[in-house]
């Protein structure tokens, strides 16, 4: 397992190449586009970018001939028309290329929907969070002082 | 008790997708990209839009229920996926569905509202063409049946 070597003084931490800022753009765009919820990494070919340790699950940007990247999105989506939410997810990406000065950069965007997700599976997966954090929190306020980690 | 108009669904299906080389440009591409649908969403589209329909008691054979709720209870499968097979194309879908049916409705008009339901959306939602839907009655629901007996001895 190598170790990633500390970055000189004045030296920002993380310097992603264009090919991952282009990643995180493009995930962060398709996500926040309404009736998307996710990108999924996937089982057999993994769409995943790995940005300094972090793990950008549902998206691969790869090179292509004309030195442009072609980004591959893989999503979740709730039970809507998926050609347009597909057309609205690549107009998005578009969009936020150009703001973050990679419009260039970015060639085709591919998007496959591996899944979807009705209301009541939203709502049950809300439910199960909020349990999640409220049983965090419980265990989190049975711990003693010294081994809540906050230093206190 | 089964209206099952799966027989030649093999054969019939063989020409999913298979419109030679000089087919047209599928509705999911664009000059910008292209849209791909994994084969569990349209199972998952068909087996809502099978379920919204009046009659439908509940998806799957006798064997495919007594598995899933074994197999659901270990997290291995969806219920939705449940009676519902699938054959997805880049730009066709065929579905074969298994359903028990309320008692008392009709088997023809429940089916063909099935049928209907289920091509209009997967049709709206995917973009696909839908070639066939196949429908089989493998049991009907009694209002009960999911009373268990009382015992005999105390």
């Amino acid at each position: 397992m190598s170790q990633a070597a500390a970055p000189a003084p004045g030296q920002p931490a993380h310097d992603p190449s264009d090919r991952v800022r282009l990643a995180r753009v493009a995930l962060d765009a398709a996500i926040a586009v309404p009736k998307v919820v996710r990108g999924e990494a996937g089982r057999d070919v993994q769409r995943v970018t790995v940005d300094g340790g972090e793990r950008l699950e549902g998206v691969l940007a790869i090179a292509q001939p004309d030195g442009r990247y072609g980004i591959e999105l893989r999503l979740v989506a709730q039970l809507v028309p998926l050609h347009a939410l597909a057309e609205d997810v690549r107009a998005k990406v578009r969009g936020a290329a150009a703001r973050a000065g990679l419009e260039r950069s970015l060639g085709e965007v591919n998007i496959e929907f591996a899944g979807l997700l009705t209301a009541e599976e939203r709502a049950a997966a809300a439910r199960a969070a909020q349990a999640t954090a409220l049983a965090a929190q419980a265990s989190a306020d049975r711990l003693p002082p010294n081994d809540r980690g906050d230093g206190r | 008790m089964a209206e099952a108009a799966s027989s030649s669904a093999a054969a019939s299906r063989a020409g999913v997708d298979q419109q030679g080389e000089s087919r047209s440009r599928s509705p999911l591409e664009s000059g910008k990209g292209r849209t791909a649908i994994d084969d569990s969403v349209v199972t998952k589209v068909a087996s809502v839009a099978a379920r919204e329909v009046r009659g439908v008691h509940e998806l799957g054979g006798g064997v495919a229920r007594a598995l899933g709720s074994v197999t659901q209870r270990v997290g291995v499968t969806d219920e939705r996926e449940q009676g519902v097979s699938v054959e997805v194309g880049e730009r066709e879908a065929a579905v074969d569905l298994s359903v028990v049916i309320d008692f008392g409705e009709s088997i023809p008009r429940v089916t063909e509202a099935i049928r209907e339901n289920v091509i209009r959306r997967i049709e709206g939602i995917t973009g696909l063409t839908v070639t066939e839907v196949n429908v089989s009655v493998n049991d009907l629901y009694f209002p009960g049946d999911d009373r268990s007996e009382p015992a005999r001895v105390q």
